[in-house]
């Protein structure tokens, strides 16, 4: 039998659904438009440079043309989050705010559901939504808007600093196959400080892929540090698009952490717009069992004196696919600005595999630049001392291989968030016991 | 000039290839318990080769020789086994890895130690309180124990953690890898203290160095001097003095004094 | 600093010296290309059936390819029929037998590019095939070379002397479909060099050939093979220049080496294509398909280039690392100064034991110059203990320049260990301002710096190429600091 493709179960899926969503005349005609689009160009596959190294028939396997119906959350959703002290908690259930789960917003901050915006506001919720563009990077973000009806905006008042983090929790219920969109907006006024801490879970084991489309905008001045862990069930798979866009002395930080799913597809498209603007990328991806996990990061230096620092690390075990692609644009306008860029990568089987492309693309002269690539395996030195210490080979490979992820770990500013990425990498590896007591 | 205390160490005829190069070429060595031996020769002979090849370093090949500890065939064992069975080296250059704590080394290695020989793994509180002792002994900051394997560690602070490792392991045998290079006067002082302190009926010391400079502060039962890959000569420690005296010439092989 | 600006703004671009054109009276065949026309070309060359059936087998592949849009390069698209594919220059049924025989005025215009035949040429120990268009016209040093067993020829004399060889090797490393140039090279080529060192022969020279253009609207297509058998060496040298002409010129080269086991084979190239004027006017485009294949255990290849000239360079030395121990070098030196584009780098395909490359990539951008390095290093399952080590960086001169890195690191072995650093910045204020204040000019010490950011690449170059090379270098970069 030969399966339809994901395009043709999109439309057929988008046929039966469309009518249903929200939003009256103005959203029907944005829908439609962007499967008009995504099906006259397709879904990226291979021959799209910045998506050769991902799986897409891994991809075409999810159901994309099962009922995306929003369960009610259950109330063991509850015990799968994590507990973050003090957190200002926003839950998202497969897509669809959930207010139940949430907690309410302190002053300065402001939650509000997309669905509802999108039934009250149809124009606001268009003009505030980035309609995205054709381009192979931002197809899967058309995917979303072409089924556009639920997920959250956060807003951060100008001059806001919120204290405590706000977590935001992915939850995947999938009782069966479904493939979910959702949105995320966030919106940090000038001089507001944020900490958003993101974290996607799955409940049920069964196939769910989710898609999300986001953007972030960081006022003048402002701070916000993004936290990410991916803990998705073995069954399940992510594909996501952040668009974040930082206005001038704006301070933008990212931990990504992917720790968990079947397959992670990751787009960051960053533009540093106003002078200034910095930003630090820590990414850290443990590609063990079948696990692929795919990241692309494109940073753009468009005011001056913008700075970058971005490290990103990757394990590749079992039959584990990691890739990582990292493009640093400096435009002409982007003068005295510095970027830097690292990626280092472990391969520890034979039937693993690491591909990386940090890329450079420098168009003025005023500049420093520079990346460095590393793929190997862990340092024999490294083993040998350990082992002359009395450590078994087994456990001295699992004591460096955590130490390699542990170090960007470390610089996760959240202490829940970082026992629980510590906790899932020891999980992984063999001597859990053992190299638990190194934390 | 041979003690009689028990056979620790037998090296017989050892024959060591690394890649293409021979690098030790019947070397024989026998250390007994109580004793220190101080191994020394010009840069190149062999005396990395010979306590990397004890300790189980990769990268050698033994071409033909034995090596005898505690009357089992040590080349035989895991570098880990070895470890656990008492052998101890102090490295040359201890290397960094960042990320891993001192502090879990010493405890993993510790325990592994203790599982191997049968006795229940400390606590962490007794184990803090031996791991600060050692540390008060070898004049260490305890901040060091929470940052990463010799991570950032001046050339000093790596020999003395070297040093402290050894004197919480309390190995049968330890082999000290040049460890006076590059130590300033005091620092020679306090790693020769901690050297002193290991002295024991049980236990025997080889210390691979250079210069004669550290055997002022430890004084050495035997003086071997390597050369061209096999021990060209022995003698007590008058002949390190000698050796400072006259250089490592005259004991070149084909040269008529040797 | 201030006093340096207005001095070095005021530095002229330097023109293009190799620029005039030869007036000989050529034998053009009329553009178009068509399955006739290849058989034209195979018919002059009289050659024989296989060459004739390869060739179509290309034209067949290349009908069906598209040309490549991936590299970072803009030009207007290429009618390649209204390229003419051959062209020879009039002469004797026979052929020059002497240098005395050949046409005094090629003769002069070898002088005017600095390549004295019949002088320097011996004094320096240096053969020279050189290539005029499209037909070799005059060969030194074949008696010393023919000594040593050394076949080294235009690439239509192997065809008729060597078939076998010809016939064995061609293809064998570049296949006629792999790349949209490559096809059209295999399918139109008129000639190239041929080299063979046999079993365990050092060639007893270097090797070198210099490749022209010339007539109008002559599309040039070199093919290039060299084999090196067992334990063998070689050095070959290739260095260009060209007339100065106000309409693109297409280059589609193809370059093979095969060495076996043991062998070893150096390729340099010093490459001043004219380069388009101040305003990217005219130029050279050089669309190049250059690769090497360890094919026996512990041979090496070595790519080492210069390259100063065109308007476009589209060029990736590449190895094939199949036989064990076997080791893959790339060297470059790429300049990109007024409207130039050159997309250039390497592949290095690691699939034997224990395979090591290195490659060391040096990209200078000034004035609406735009570099690009793009490079695949590929770690294939069975590659036990690969080992790459990439080095690539990038100076920039100028605000409208721009430089640009795309490697490619794809590892499917735990054993091996792939080290890629990559760096961009302008030159160095401070270095600058060190020289002025000692009181070099800021012409010298531009000069200076950039040949001292260089000189891993040109320390790989025979000693009189690396002369050359600096000259070069100098010359394209005169003005580009302001």
């Amino acid at each position: 039998m030969t399966a339809a493709s994901p395009i043709e179960r999109i439309s057929a899926a988008h046929a039966r659904l469309a009518p249903r969503l929200g939003g009256g005349a103005a959203w029907a005609r944005r829908r439609h438009a962007a499967l008009g689009r995504l099906v006259e160009r397709g879904l990226p596959d291979r021959r799209d440079e910045n998506w050769k190294y991902l799986d897409h028939a891994r991809i075409g396997e999810y159901a994309f043309d099962a009922e995306p119906a929003a369960r009610p959350a259950p109330d063991s959703a509850a015990a799968r989050l994590l507990g973050v002290p003090g957190a200002h908690r926003v839950v998202l259930v497969d897509g669809r705010h959930s207010a139940p789960l949430s907690t309410p917003a302190p002053t300065g901050l402001e939650v509000v559901d997309i669905a509802d915006l999108i039934e009250r506001d149809p124009e606001g919720a268009n003009s505030l939504l980035r309609a995205p563009g054709d381009a192979a990077d931002d197809r899967y973000a058309l995917l979303a808007d072409a089924f556009a009806a639920g997920g959250v905006l956060i807003r951060v008042a100008a001059g806001c600093e919120v204290a405590e983090p706000v977590y935001l929790a992915h939850v995947t219920t999938a009782g069966s196959p479904a493939v979910h969109q959702a949105r995320v907006v966030v919106d940090a006024g000038a001089g507001a400080r944020l900490t958003l801490f993101e974290h996607f879970v799955a409940l049920g084991e069964a196939a769910a892929l989710g898609n999300l489309a986001a953007e972030l905008a960081l006022g003048e001045g402002s701070a916000v540090s993004h936290l990410r862990l991916h803990e998705h069930g073995p069954a399940a798979a992510q594909v996501e698009t952040w668009v974040v866009r930082a206005a001038a002395h704006s301070r933008y930080e990212q931990h990504l952490l992917v720790l968990g799913g079947r397959l992670l597809r990751s787009n960051l498209d960053l533009v540093l717009e106003g002078a200034h603007a910095a930003c630090r990328l820590d990414g850290l991806f443990l590609a063990d069992g079948d696990r692929q996990v795919d990241l692309l990061t494109k940073v753009t230096h468009r005011g001056a004196a913008t700075e970058t620092v971005q490290e990103y690390r990757g394990v590749a075990a079992a039959r584990g696919r990691g890739a990582f692609n990292g493009r640093v644009t400096v435009e002409a306008s982007a003068r005295g600005s510095n970027a830097s860029q690292t990626s280092r990568n472990l391969l520890l089987s034979p039937l693993a595999e690491i591909n990386t492309r940090p890329q450079l693309e420098i168009n003025v002269d005023d500049v420093q630049c520079r990346h460095g690539a590393t793929t190997g395996t862990l340092d024999d030195e490294h083993v040998f001392y350990l082992r002359s210490r009395g450590l078994d080979e087994a456990a001295a490979r699992a004591l460096l291989t955590f130490a390699f992820c542990r170090d960007l770990i470390g610089r996760v500013p959240l202490a829940a968030v970082r026992e629980a990425a510590e906790a899932l990498v020891a999980g992984a590896l063999p001597d859990r016991d053992l190299i638990r007591g190194a934390v | 000039m041979s003690g009689d205390g028990p056979l620790i160490l037998e090296v017989r005829d050892l024959v060591v290839r690394a890649g293409e190069r021979l690098i030790l070429d019947g070397l024989s060595l026998a250390v007994r318990a109580g004793e220190v031996h101080a191994i020394m020769g010009p840069n190149g002979s062999g005396k990395s080769t010979l306590t990397g090849v004890l300790a189980g370093r990769p990268g050698f090949e033994v071409v033909s020789g034995s090596v005898t500890y505690l009357g089992r065939d040590l080349l035989a064992m895991a570098p880990e086994l070895r470890a656990r069975e008492g052998l101890f080296l102090a490295f040359q250059y201890p290397v960094e890895i960042p990320g891993v704590n001192n502090v879990y080394l010493l405890k993993a290695a510790l325990n592994a130690q203790r599982k191997h020989r049968g006795l229940p793994e400390l606590d962490a509180f007794e184990f803090l309180n031996l791991v600060r002792a050692k540390l008060a002994s070898m004049r260490m900051d305890e901040s060091l124990l929470n940052r990463g394997v010799n991570e950032g560690f001046s050339g000093g602070e790596k020999k003395r953690n070297e040093i402290m490792q050894m004197s919480l392991l309390e190995p049968t045998l330890a082999l000290l890898d040049e460890t006076d290079s590059g130590l300033d006067i005091d620092a020679l002082k306090v790693v020769a203290d901690g050297v002193n302190a290991m002295r024991a009926p049980g236990r025997a010391i080889v210390l691979v160095t250079h210069y004669q400079r550290l055997l002022d502060h430890v004084v050495p039962d035997q003086v071997h001097v390597l050369a061209g890959g096999r021990i060209v000569k022995s003698g007590g420690r008058e002949l390190a003095l000698e050796l400072e005296r006259r250089g490592y010439d005259w004991l070149r092989p084909g040269t008529a004094a040797a | 600093m201030s006093a340096k600006q207005p001095e070095l703004e005021t530095l002229v671009a330097r023109k293009y010296r190799h620029g005039f054109v030869t007036d000989i009276a050529s034998d053009t065949v009329a553009p178009g290309l068509d399955e006739d026309v290849i058989r034209l070309i195979s018919a002059k060359k009289s050659e024989p059936a296989f060459m004739l059936d390869w060739r179509l087998k290309a034209f067949r592949r290349w009908m069906r390819m598209g040309e490549p849009a991936w590299a970072r390069v803009h030009y207007p698209p290429i009618d390649f029929q209204a390229i003419s594919y051959y062209s020879a220059p009039k002469r004797d049924k026979d052929g020059p037998k002497s240098l005395a025989d050949v046409d005094p005025k090629l003769l002069e215009t070898y002088d005017k590019l600095g390549i004295p035949l019949h002088e320097r040429a011996r004094l320096a120990g240096v053969a020279v095939d050189a290539v005029f268009d499209s037909v070799s016209v005059a060969t030194t040093f074949k008696e010393r070379l023919a000594e040593a067993g050394v076949i080294f020829c235009p690439f239509s004399e192997a065809v008729q002397n060597h078939p076998a060889l010809v016939e064995k090797y061609l293809g064998s490393v570049v296949p006629v479909g792999d790349n949209f140039y490559a096809a059209l090279n295999s399918a139109v080529f008129t000639d190239g060099s041929f080299v063979f060192v046999p079993k365990g022969v050092r060639c007893p020279m270097e090797l070198s050939t210099y490749f022209r253009i010339n007539a109008a609207k002559t599309g040039q297509f070199e093919r290039t093979l060299i084999i090196a058998e067992e334990g063998a060496y070689v050095s070959y040298l290739e260095g260009c220049t060209a007339p100065q002409r106000d309409e693109n010129q297409l280059h589609a080269a193809v370059v093979e080496l095969v060495a076996l086991d043991g062998a070893q084979i150096k390729y340099s190239t010093v490459q001043n294509w004219y380069p388009g004027d101040e305003n990217g006017v005219g130029g050279i485009y050089n669309f190049v398909t250059k690769r090497g294949d360890c094919r026996g255990r512990n041979s090496k290849i070595s790519w080492t280039q210069v390259e100063t000239g065109s308007a476009i360079t589209w060029k990736y030395p590449s190895c094939i690392l199949r036989g064990d121990g076997s080791v893959g070098e790339f060297h470059s030196v790429a300049l990109a100064n007024h409207h130039q584009q050159a997309d250039t780098g390497t592949k290095m395909i690691h699939m034997g034991r224990n395979t090591s490359s290195t490659i060391i990539s040096k990209g200078i951008s000034a004035g609406h110059g735009q570099n690009a390095y793009r490079g695949l290093v590929k770690v294939l399952p069975g590659a036990e203990g690969a080992r790459n080590h990439t080095q690539c960086d990038s100076l920039l001169m100028g605000p409208d320049c721009g430089a640009h890195t795309f490697p490619y690191i794809e590892v499917r072995n735990p054993t091996a260990v792939v080290e890629h650093e990559a760096t961009t910045s302008k030159i160095s204020e401070d270095q600058l301002f060190y020289c002025l204040q000692r009181g070099i000019s800021a012409e010298d010490a531009v000069n200076m710096i950039v040949n001292g950011f260089c000189r891993e690449v040109f320390r790989e170059l025979p000693m009189e190429f690396a002369v050359e090379a600096q000259n070069l270098l100098a010359v394209s970069l005169e003005g580009a600091v302001g």
